[in-house]
């Protein structure tokens, strides 16, 4: 859990990079790991406003069908925050030198981090290794060019491989960012069921103390009642928050994609029939949903990685 | 509790419009200082001129019983970065200042949407001349002047005065005075209020633009700023909204440093914190107004509104003019008057508060009270009474500009308690100064007559404050609903823009979109200025500011 929910699946990467590492570039050694940053600085963006459109260029990930966000940044170590707050009495009883600096934790590696959201029915394995199979092909030079710096990614040549790969450097997220619900998904309330093992389980001490069986003190009963109501409650909310949300309706990127593309094409036809009525609205309205095909999302449609479906028509 | 404000240590344009307090005229000079020690003279020079934030016995709108007379003219000073580096303001203290005042406004171009027709190469020389770089064209310090009028409607004989003693600020010797405004190269930037003839047939100022509107009706109201009497009035509908939907001045922070602001605590200060305490920041902007471009979209656009709505075109002209604004032309919200008919019966019920407003000398009670009523009947409204842009367009200009409620996550939550009443928009508020300049009527009704507004931005925060209000809510639409679409009046307009005028969803009409927005609206020049408390002027003139 936390992978995944409504119907998106959040993959983190964490691929590390030797952090002495070097390339050699023009018959100088240089830093890999500033020479990987420098490849992800060169690795186009979707389009993201007026400037990136003028470039013409697109994300590699705009290729791969289902993918939402993807990000990719070079994590150097673990930041330090500073010598950890202590207690100046307990410093004085123990006799600790404030001015001899403590341990700094490192993490062993640089790290590469590849997060991305994609449209997935699940949570499984199946799932992941159908969206890595997507990357691969579509993108393989991209991410042979990324990833050949990390270690671990030698001999990484194949749909099954790179999924391999995949597992390996996989971090299991614990806090998915989704916004696609807009209201509140349909989740049942608690409540009532926590009542009713309340109830059960009072019913039931009720039972063992007036029936005899309860032979310790009443105090004691009274204990593990509370104690198993409040574990139950509990496992019940742990239960229910493992539990992914539905899949938000029409969230998946193909909706989306098709959902910006009427509405804007819904614009245009507004203003061309601005004022009309009757029959001419009809007819209008009918070829608009003829060439558009609003619930058709094989039809028409906006391109992944732009900001409007105008685009392709510049 | 609001502690008084040193208003003598503070600047008179911080605390108020000039040019709805009888200063119709103003002219603006922007300086380059080739030596230090000349500039320090210079502003020590210029100190003993410079008008203060003190309450005025004798003005026209909101007097103050107990201060002294207006000044004939009004003169008062700012610095850019450059110019504070030039008097040689120690670096210690300039670099604690802000990125975007640092930068200032050419650098700020892609943020401000100052491109495309508004960018740098279409600036006025002066202005160009500086954001290029240009060796000795570097603004350092701006010099505005507001002056009275004669009966004739031209300026006091003294603005001439002033402007003369300006010209020889330095005596030419290390002060030099920057030429290059406007299309004939002038040396200095001129401004004045529309004249119209008042009932008795004088020649009165109004506050209408060149586009006809009405403009700077709804100006912020911040703690301090008013005499307690004063604010008590003008706080409706300019000062914040409480979740109890009462309303309170502003803090004062938002507008001067060295106040706690809407944020409850101190904006970024400087080392001596003294140096910025009673000052604030100011955005100058020429904005040129395209008035022919504006009057032929907007016809163009009533023929087939008035046409489909079965009303005569004028009607739908005005309509159409209205909607983009969120005003009508006489000033008239369209919150408290949406319809064409609505504007009418507000023409007849205040058709005495021009005179009302002109009259010099003072006033009695009765009109006093009946500016007062007017006044609420201008500011005081909440979109909460409009939520879906029925009366007023979601993307309306007053909406854009000061979002009020709109944004109250619990706008629709009957019970108090529950809102916020304008809580998110109090850190986003300006106060708006200046003067239309340029003929009003020329013979020729062209986009290249000079024309437009001054556009003075106040604020203790540019970045947070103006920035963020021209981006996000001018140039942008993300925050209510609206999209990209940008400002029908003042935005960016690219090809396709658009504006949408929402229609009753439970009524009849259908929405309507005014498509292929042109360029109504240019930025001619501007840039980022501090305007210091008179105290720091001292400590600048005297080249005493000590940041250890």
């Amino acid at each position: 859990m936390g992978d995944y929910d409504a119907g998106h699946y959040f993959l983190t990467i964490a691929a590390p990079v030797e952090r002495t590492g070097t390339v050699t570039v023009n018959g100088k050694r240089r830093s890999r790991i500033d020479h990987l940053r420098d490849a992800l600085a060169s690795l186009p963006t979707a389009e993201q406003d007026e400037f990136s459109r003028e470039t013409r260029l697109n994300s590699p990930f705009a290729r791969v069908p289902g993918t939402h966000f993807a990000r990719l940044f070079v994590l150097d170590d673990v930041r330090y925050n500073g010598r950890r707050p202590s207690n100046p009495i307990l410093n004085l009883i123990f006799n600790v030198q404030m001015t001899v600096a403590e341990r700094v934790d490192h993490l062993p590696h640089a790290y590469l981090m590849m997060t991305i959201d994609f449209d997935a029915v699940d949570g499984s394995d199946t799932a992941l290794r159908a969206y890595a199979n997507d990357l691969w092909r579509h993108m393989s030079d991209e991410l042979g060019l990324i990833f050949g710096h990390c270690i671990g990614f030698e001999g990484v040549n194949s749909e099954q491989n790179f999924f391999d790969f995949l597992r390996r450097t996989q971090l299991h997220t614990t806090m998915p960012f989704n916004d696609y619900w807009t209201s509140a998904p349909p989740v049942t309330n608690p409540l009532p069921l926590f009542a009713a093992i309340a109830a059960g389980v009072t019913a039931l001490a009720l039972a063992a103390w007036i029936g005899g069986i309860w032979v310790w003190s009443f105090w004691g009963l009274v204990a593990l009642a509370v104690t198993t109501v409040i574990t139950a409650i509990v496992a019940i909310t742990v239960k229910r928050g493992l539990t992914p949300f539905p899949r938000a309706p029409d969230s998946d990127l193909a909706s989306v994609l098709k959902a910006a593309y009427v509405q804007q094409m819904f614009v245009g036809f507004m203003i061309d029939n601005l004022g009309r009525g009757g029959t001419d609205l009809y007819n209008a309205f009918e070829a608009f949903r003829v060439t558009h095909q609003p619930a058709n999302l094989q039809g028409p449609t906006q391109p992944s990685g732009v900001l409007t479906s105008k685009w392709q028509s510049r | 509790m609001t502690a008084p404000l040193d208003l003598h240590d503070i600047q008179g344009n911080i605390v108020r419009a000039y040019g709805r307090y009888g200063f119709p005229h103003a002219r603006y000079f922007l300086f380059h200082f080739d030596d230090a020690a000349a500039g320090r003279k210079a502003v020590l020079d210029l100190l003993p001129l410079v008008t203060t934030g003190e309450r005025w016995s004798d003005s026209p709108d909101g007097p103050d019983r107990s201060g002294v007379g207006r000044p004939i003219v009004t003169l008062n000073l700012a610095f850019s970065w450059l110019g504070l580096l030039a008097l040689e303001v120690p670096v210690a203290t300039l670099a604690q200042f802000p990125p975007e005042f640092i930068e200032g406004m050419p650098a700020r171009g892609p943020i401000l949407s100052d491109t495309g027709p508004s960018a740098q190469e279409f600036w006025d020389p002066v202005w160009r001349n500086a954001a290029k770089g240009a060796s000795g064209a570097a603004i350092h310090m701006l010099v505005t002047l507001n002056a009275q009028m004669q009966a004739d409607a031209t300026p006091v004989s003294e603005l001439d005065a002033m402007t003369d003693q300006l010209r020889t600020l330095g005596s030419g010797h290390g002060v030099r005075l920057l030429s290059g405004h406007g299309q004939d190269g002038a040396d200095h930037q001129q401004a004045c209020a529309r004249m119209v003839r008042a009932p008795d047939g004088s020649l009165m100022p109004d506050a209408k633009e060149h586009f006809g509107f009405e403009d700077g009706t709804g100006d912020p109201v911040f703690a301090g700023q008013y005499s307690l009497e004063d604010q008590a009035y003008r706080v409706h509908g300019r000062g914040k909204l409480m979740p109890d939907q009462t309303w309170k001045p502003l803090a004062t922070g938002e507008f001067l440093m060295g106040y706690p602001d809407e944020s409850q605590e101190l904006p970024q200060m400087v080392q001596p914190p003294r140096f910025v305490r009673n000052g604030t920041f100011m955005a100058f902007r020429k904005l040129h107004e395209n008035v022919r471009t504006f009057d032929d979209y907007v016809a163009g656009q009533s023929r087939l509104y008035a046409q489909v709505n079965g009303i005569p075109e004028d009607v739908a002209n005005l309509t159409l003019r209205a909607k983009m604004v969120g005003r009508w032309p006489n000033g008239a919200p369209l919150i408290a008057a949406p319809t064409y008919e609505d504007m009418l019966r507000f023409e007849v019920e205040w058709a005495d508060i021009p005179a009302l407003q002109a009259k010099s000398g003072r006033r009695n009670q009765a009109e006093d009270d009946r500016l007062a009523t007017y006044d609420r009947f201008m500011s005081d409204f909440r979109f909460a009474d409009d939520p879906q842009g029925v009366r007023c367009p979601i993307s309306a200009h007053i909406r854009r500009g000061n979002m009020r409620d709109m944004l109250d996550p619990y706008l629709s939550a009957s019970n108090p308690r529950h809102r916020d009443g304008s809580a998110v928009t109090n850190r986003r508020r300006i106060l708006r100064r200046g003067l239309p300049y340029g003929p009003f009527d020329p013979p020729e009704n062209d986009d290249s007559v000079e024309r437009g507004v001054i556009f003075m931005v106040v604020c203790s925060d540019l970045f947070r404050q103006f920035e963020f209000v021209l981006q996000q809510w001018i140039n942008f639409g993300l925050d209510f609903s609206a999209g990209n679409d940008t400002c029908p009046l003042l935005g960016r307009h690219h090809a396709g823009s658009k504006f949408i005028i929402q229609a009753d969803p439970e009524g009849e009409d259908t929405p309507w979109i005014m498509n292929g927005l042109p360029q109504f609206v240019t930025t001619r020049g501007g840039e980022y200025f501090f305007v210091p408390g008179l105290n720091t002027l001292s400590m600048i003139a005297e080249g005493s500011v000590d940041p250890t």
